[in-house]
């Protein structure tokens, strides 16, 4: 199930960010990334998450990097920078009490009210 | 480093401001090129680098970003094909989406990493292009808007004036007389100017009533109405007054006729009498339809020069007579012109009405004349006669028709604003002409600054200029509110003039509502001067006043061999009410008696009694005068100054 376009445009930057908080990826590798580690729930074809890294790069959370990977290949290589990591805290404070209002509601499964 | 490593001169070629230029250059005109090379370098299926190409070069970038997104998406595609080799390129080509909306989302958003100053650029151009199109949008829809507007014409002023004189046959009407003595006066000017060297003949519209100049002595000719019997030629005059005596008859019975009877019209014929002597603009028929006609500011009043003329003319017959001792033909020529007077006051159109006191000061000022020339030429009957003439014909006189001005404001609205049904209205193509005609006369008048106002131009220039242009309700609400104080001002009464004195109210209203404000351009044309109209007409006043108070002064002479001291002598026995000196609102002229001869004066400007006393140098009584003195009703607005110290002279006649 892939999320409803307005969900994945708040949903995708924090994920991306959060995913490269952990390391330097490349387009593929994220792509990859979402598409595995969420069940394709905010997987991602190219048309949305170059655009998304373009623009995150615009507003200085990433910056990329162009290098040879491991297999030899060159690739971009995107990672977080200092405001990006601001940003995702920030972002991760909101997603965190979001959760929490809606699953006070019940709207979230498994949660009481 | 070794040398090999580094070589400085393929460094500095490389990097030679030439190259770096010719790369750049090379970039704008093929944007795309760099982008081609990678793609042909990645050794991608076909189907995949083409999807990938055709995605780039829908993106516009620069070269450099398309050479970026290009590497980063065969980047991309290499490890798709790496990494599931199961897939078909066109699957993964799939994953790219719909190119034209991924070309668009990669174009904004690669665009938003530009530096700062493309950024501010691109904004401020972007900001710029919108008011232009919002500036060309607006200007296409006021355009066609005011060029598809146009007035509606539904009313015939000139026919409405013209049907004042309906009622009268051509028995009652004046002019044809009048024309036929000015006519007699042209004709010997011409004669008189044969034998000298001619002025420059008037060009057509200019009026042709003053004799040529000549540097000579003036002759008794050119000198009327105040000939002397020395002046060169003089006797001459007398035989040719003597020689038109029928015509000025005819003259003199016209004046009495109940009106001038001209027809007012946009349209005439120059009749020429004697080639290019002497000729008549006489008004043709106007159009029955308003459309055809021009507005009421066109109209021709060409008899108002020779009405002038006649006057003069009359006037000096009147004084041969007097000097003949033919009492009965000098009352009855000066009776003649003050009816002429009257007759122009009862003429619509202010310019009228002021030929009209124009001609009724010759009058009087040749009646005074004559009874200080010649103290018992008249009778008491004849003096008392004349002092009624004079007050009778002088209450049609001071008419100023403002109903006829404002006639004209309401034509030249209608002709130029279009009609919403409710008295409002936008100016029209048709009301830029009118601007410009008036603005720009072509044989007369002062031209104004309306440098938007060009011929051929109002179709382009009018959609903006109605927008700086005063409603037609507008200029209608101001021009009549402005029009009732100038005729407020003209009632009898001299203080009534305080609505038109300098920082009175219609200075006030016209200094900040029509001089300081564009949207009032037509008044600014239209209505100077109508301020010092009033002062005219109380200058009459005052000098009819006079003149009936100088002839029952005669009677009381002859009665009781003095001179009366004050005015109030004279009332009511000999005149009804003391006359108002304008100087001195509601006090009457005063009365002085020097070597035996009596002299009536008012206090003029300075409004304190110099003891009929006149001022050293120039006049006191000058229209403007007059409306400074009201500046400041009780106080002395203009005590030092050397012109207003003195008094107004208004008897005996000075020269």
């Amino acid at each position: 199930m892939k999320l409803e376009r307005e969900l994945m445009r708040g949903a995708g930057p924090t994920a991306v960010l959060h995913l490269l908080s952990s390391r330097p990826m490349y387009g593929y590798e994220l792509a990859e990334a979402l598409a595995k580690r969420t069940d394709g729930v905010l997987a991602m074809g190219q048309s949305t998450l170059y655009p998304m890294l373009y623009n995150l790069e615009a507003k200085g959370l990433i910056e990329p990097e162009w290098r040879e990977g491991d297999s030899g290949r060159e690739r971009k290589y995107y990672r977080l920078t200092g405001k990006g990591k601001t940003k995702l805290k920030t972002d991760l404070e909101h997603w965190d009490r979001l959760a929490g209002a809606l699953a006070s509601l019940g709207v979230l499964k498994g949660a009481t009210a | 480093m070794s040398e090999s490593a580094f070589n400085p001169w393929n460094w500095s070629v490389r990097h030679s401001p030439i190259l770096r230029i010719g790369r750049w250059m090379a970039a704008r005109l093929r944007p795309h090129a760099e982008a081609e090379r990678l793609l042909a370098a990645s050794g991608l299926p076909d189907t995949l680098r083409e999807r990938i190409d055709s995605i780039v070069r829908r993106t516009r970038l620069w070269s450099d970003e398309r050479a970026d997104i290009t590497r980063e998406l065969i980047a991309h595609a290499r490890d798709a094909v790496g990494n599931d080799p199961a897939r078909s390129p066109g699957d993964i080509a799939s994953d790219l989406g719909d190119t034209r909306t991924v070309a668009r989302l990669l174009r904004r958003s690669v665009k938003r990493k530009r530096p700062w100053l493309w950024q501010a650029r691109h904004r401020t151009l972007q900001a710029v292009c919108a008011v232009m199109i919002l500036l060309i949008m607006s200007y296409g829809v006021l355009f066609v808007r005011f060029n598809t507007a146009s007035p509606e014409i539904s009313k015939n002023y000139i026919a409405e004036l013209n049907q004042r004189n309906a009622g009268y046959n051509s028995d009652e009407q004046a002019l044809p007389a009048i024309e036929s003595l000015w006519l007699a006066y042209m004709r010997e000017d011409l004669r008189l100017a044969g034998g000298r060297q001619h002025a420059p003949l008037p060009e057509s519209g200019q009026s042709q009533d003053e004799p040529h100049n000549s540097a000579e002595q003036p002759s008794a000719f050119e000198s009327m109405p105040k000939m002397n019997a020395t002046d060169r030629g003089y006797q001459e005059f007398v035989a040719w007054m003597d020689s038109i005596r029928p015509i000025l008859d005819r003259a003199q019975e016209a004046a009495a006729r109940p009106t001038l009877g001209g027809l007012f019209s946009d349209r005439s014929e120059r009749i020429e009498i004697v080639p290019q002597e002497i000729w008549i603009h006489r008004p043709l028929p106007p159009s029955p339809d308003p459309r055809d006609q021009e507005n009421l500011v066109g109209v021709l009043l060409p008899w108002l020069g020779h009405s002038r003329t006649a006057a003069r003319v009359l006037c000096a017959d009147a004084v041969l007579a007097a000097r003949a001792g033919e009492a009965s033909r000098a009352k009855e020529r000066l009776t003649a012109v003050l009816q002429l007077a009257g007759l122009h006051g009862q003429e619509p159109f202010l310019i009228s009405n002021l030929v009209g006191l124009a001609i009724e000061a010759v009058g009087q000022d040749t009646l005074l004349r004559i009874t200080d020339e010649h103290p018992d030429l008249f009778s008491e009957t004849d003096l008392t006669e004349l002092c009624h003439t004079l007050a009778s014909e002088h209450q049609r006189a001071r008419h100023l028709d403002f109903a006829s001005e404002r006639m004209m404001i309401e034509d030249v609205l209608q002709r130029g604003f279009t009609d919403d049904g409710s008295g409002d209205g936008r100016l029209t193509r048709q009301g830029m002409r009118q601007l410009e005609q008036f603005a720009s006369p072509e044989d007369f008048g002062p031209t104004f600054d309306l440098p938007l106002v060009r011929e051929g131009a109002a179709p382009y220039v009018g959609p903006v200029y109605e927008l700086t242009i005063a409603s037609r309700a507008e200029h209608r609400a101001l021009y009549h509110r402005l029009l009732s104080i100038a005729e407020q001002a003209a009632q009898p009464g001299a203080a009534n003039m305080a609505g038109v004195a300098p920082g009175g109210p219609f200075d006030r209203a016209f200094a900040s509502e029509v001089e300081n404000d564009p949207r009032f351009r037509l008044l600014e044309i239209l209505l100077p001067g109508v301020n010092r109209l009033p002062a005219t007409v109380h200058q009459s006043d005052a000098r009819t006043g006079a003149a009936c108070v100088a002839l029952a002064s005669q009677i009381h002479h002859r009665r009781t061999g003095q001179w009366p001291r004050a005015i109030k002598e004279l009332v009511p026995q000999l005149v009804p009410t003391a006359p108002e000196d304008p100087f001195d609102p509601g006090h009457p002229l005063r009365l002085a008696v020097r070597e035996g001869r009596l002299i009536i004066y008012s206090v003029g400007t300075d409004g304190d009694d110099d003891r009929a006393t006149p001022p050293a140098v120039g006049r006191t009584e000058d229209a403007r005068d007059l409306m400074k003195r009201f500046a400041g009703l009780g106080v002395s607005p203009i005590a030092n100054d050397p012109v207003s110290d003195g008094d107004w002279i208004l008897y005996p006649p000075t020269d």
